[in-house]
């Protein structure tokens, strides 16, 4: 089931499906966004916003209107 | 002829510290033309070839023309074509940092490539095959732990054995760069095109591959380029028969390929890298109710330390300058005799004083900013509060800088150099200077004693909230009115937490020091003369009577309007300049004279506007001198000075007119 990269569990890891068009999305994909790379939540900011990824290594902060773009299958 | 070297890499890798120790110290750091990205040059000793330039290049993810720095990097590459460049990578993250490697090595610029932690990447476990590295890349590798300074001379070596090779400004290709045939073939015949066309500059030709690489993904930039060329015909007809669906999206795929198939037989990663300690100071720093708190007390111990610690330093600078001034007596004579004398005491021992005694809590701030930034605290503050910065306008790494701010205003500023985005820099640069910083305490002290007795701390913590809500606001109406493009993205890497290093800290406080003093220094201790000069010209009242007219809402008289000057060189002179203008009221007394003589007595509304324009109006000298520093343009400058004045002016008119309005309500 597709769902966006925001929606997933805390603590979960996702495979990237797609990214959606918008400003960001060339940055996205050469900071490693790529369908097929695994990414995990790890967690949110206190006011749930941005939140915290992991992905090819290191750790990576989205704010979520930029992580909707982001489509992905939950493993 | 004098050879050029370009630092490059992502953003943290430890670039400033390997240009420092290249250069050491040897810098300059300006502007690009017509940008505010910052520019650091130097000049490195390389045996054999005596002085060579170097270039710091601002830190990039990639060559993209998505962002100012990036195009302005490339364009230095390309245009300027350094005779070396040096890409600095972060061994313990390879992946990541490769993918600006090979889009350098699509360049085909000669290059080392540095490999910069290695004490941290083998903290973690990780096993590096450099000669395989070296071999698949067709580069030399250099290790190195920049802020110990453990492989420079190495790297130095390899500058100079690379420096003697170089023949021509174009390298082979490595095979491993090469692409799947159904992308590589209709490239090398765009590259070809290029390469072919004569009239074009000689990125064509000596860059043809990244460009042709760049033309299908759809680069804006090289687009344009492409099409003012005019060899638009060929060029439709290869793009035409290539069908790639996404180019953006292929060719960072490739890329990331291309990094696979170089890391996989090279390097061992264990399945964890991230420390159980990081992930545990996470949980707590980040926390959905600790987070803030916790970052709330943290500021709040740095101000603390900092007044502590400075305060034996600040005794120091008095002792210094007062020793000063007795030898200019004793050398020239006595102030009342020797015109060098009065010169000297006034600028530089009553001037420059008031100024310096502050230095040692800014370094101490300094410092503080360099252990935050070192340890890795700041993405993680910056986390937490992004949120509610974006409501206003701004974006979350603008937080430390003003909250900075309540120390003082100089340390904000400089530290907004780590914000990213240029409109958010210079949002936070114009709105920081309302936060009430430390100097301005003593005004309020005096005022607040004279008019608000026993109310001392509640007026006090308004002023404070006031220079706060006026920040904010002002951030929002910039936001919609001269900087309308949107929050720049928060896309900030968390590197692992580090034990703050002595060396790097140290060295961070001094490169800010040094550069606060040569940037500022010179405007201050020319303000600080031509106020003293008017003083002895007798202009002083004069000019308070000049003045006078446009406070009179508040009733000032020419003192109280002529201090208001003086609060250009720092906002404490203040105090000191009211008590000599109203002649020899002994220490003390001046809070009874404002309060029972002066034009203010028995208006504690207008004394109130008084305080509140102290509180907003332009910035002292020395945060002026940091913020010419920052934006590198005197448009800014001068419109910090010009709008906190009008923004002070009219604020202080409000309250003064609601404040006197409820009184007369309540009967205060």
């Amino acid at each position: 089931m597709l769902k966006k990269l925001t929606d997933i569990k805390i603590g979960n890891n996702a495979k990237i499906v797609k990214i959606n068009s918008s400003e960001l999305r060339k940055t996205l994909l050469e900071m490693g966004f790529i369908p097929g790379t695994i990414v995990r939540k790890i967690r949110c900011a206190p006011l749930s916003d941005p939140i915290e990824f992991r992905l090819r290594g290191f750790n990576l902060s989205l704010r979520k209107k930029d992580a909707d773009h982001i489509i992905v299958e939950e493993d | 002829m004098v050879l050029t070297v370009a630092l490059v890499g992502n953003p943290n890798v430890g670039k400033s510290a390997i240009f420092n120790a290249l250069t050491n110290l040897n810098q300059n750091v300006s502007n690009f033309p017509r940008t505010t990205v910052e520019r650091k040059d130097g000049s490195m000793d390389i045996s054999g070839f005596g002085f060579c330039k170097i270039s710091d290049l601002p830190g990039i993810y990639s060559l993209t023309a998505n962002s100012l720095d990036e195009i302005v990097s490339r364009d230095f590459i390309i245009d300027q074509k350094p005779e070396l460049v040096i890409n600095i990578v972060d061994a313990s993250n390879l992946e990541h940092h490769l993918y600006l490697t090979v889009q350098l090595l699509e360049l085909q610029v000669p290059m080392i490539i540095c490999f910069n932690k290695i004490d941290i990447a083998e903290k973690m476990g990780i096993i590096i095959d450099y000669d395989s590295i070296e071999e698949l890349l067709g580069t030399p590798i250099i290790k190195t732990i920049a802020y110990e300074r453990t492989g420079i001379k190495e790297l130095r070596k390899m500058i100079k054995t690379t420096l003697k090779s170089v023949t021509i400004h174009h390298r082979e290709l490595p095979e491993i760069m090469v692409l799947p045939s159904n992308i590589e073939e209709p490239l090398k015949e765009l590259a070809s095109c290029f390469k072919n066309q004569k009239e074009e500059s000689h990125r064509f030709s000596e860059h043809s591959r990244w460009m042709a690489i760049k033309y299908l993904e759809g680069d804006s930039d090289i687009v344009n380029r492409v099409e003012k060329a005019k060899i638009n015909g060929k060029v439709k007809n290869i793009v035409k028969e290539t069908l790639i669906p996404d180019p953006p999206l292929e060719f960072a795929k490739q890329r990331y390929n291309i990094i696979e198939n170089i890391l996989k037989p090279t390097v061992k990663k264990p399945e964890i890298t991230r420390t159980s300690v990081t992930e545990l100071l996470d949980d707590v720093l980040t926390h959905k109710w600790l987070g803030i708190p916790i970052f709330i007390t943290m500021m709040w111990l740095v101000f603390q330390t900092t007044f502590a610690l400075g305060e034996p330093f600040m005794l120091l600078v008095e002792l210094i300058f007062y020793y000063f001034g007795n030898i200019i007596e004793v050398i020239f004579g006595s102030p009342e005799i020797s015109p060098i004398t009065a010169f000297l005491h006034g600028t530089v021992v009553d001037g420059l004083g008031s100024i310096i005694i502050f230095l040692p809590n800014i370094i101490i701030l300094f410092l503080a900013i360099a252990v935050l930034e070192d340890s890795g605290y700041m993405t993680r503050a910056a986390f937490n509060v992004d949120r509610i910065l974006s409501a206003f306008g701004l974006h979350g790494q603008s937080f430390i800088p003003m909250a900075l701010g309540i120390g003082c205003t100089i340390p904000a500023i400089m530290s907004t150099r780590s914000i990213r985005g240029e409109s958010d820099r210079l949002i936070t640069i114009l709105v920081s200077p309302f936060i009430s910083c430390g100097a301005r305490l003593p005004v309020y002290v005096l005022f607040a004693g004279a008019f608000f007795p026993g109310n001392e701390g509640n007026i006090i913590f308004s002023l404070y909230m006031l220079g706060i809500i006026v920040a904010i606001i002002m951030a929002l109406i910039f936001r919609k009115t001269l900087f309308r493009d949107q929050i720049s993205p928060f896309l900030i890497e968390f590197p692992p937490y580090l034990r703050p290093r002595l060396n790097a800290i140290v060295l961070k406080a001094w490169v800010n020091a040094k550069l606060f003093l040569r940037k500022a220094g010179y405007l201050i201790f020319l303000s600080v003369s031509i106020i003293w000069i008017m003083n002895e010209l007798g202009l002083v009242e004069p000019i308070g009577k000049v003045m006078q007219p446009f406070f009179s809402p508040f009733g000032l008289d020419w003192q109280l309007s002529a201090s208001l000057l003086f609060g250009f060189i720092a906002k404490e002179v203040v105090v000191g300049a009211l008590g000599t203008m109203y002649g020899d009221i002994p220490e003390g007394n001046l809070t009874d004279y404002l309060a029972e003589s002066s034009p203010l007595a028995g208006n504690p509304a207008a004394a109130f506007g008084y305080m509140v324009f102290v509180l907003l109006y332009l910035p002292c000298v020395a945060a002026i001198g940091a913020i010419k520093g920052e934006t590198n343009s005197w448009k800014w400058t001068m419109f910090s000075i010009a709008y906190t004045t009008i923004v002070a002016y009219i604020a202080a008119l409000i309250v003064m007119l609601t404040f006197s309005f409820y009184s007369g309500i309540f009967g205060v």
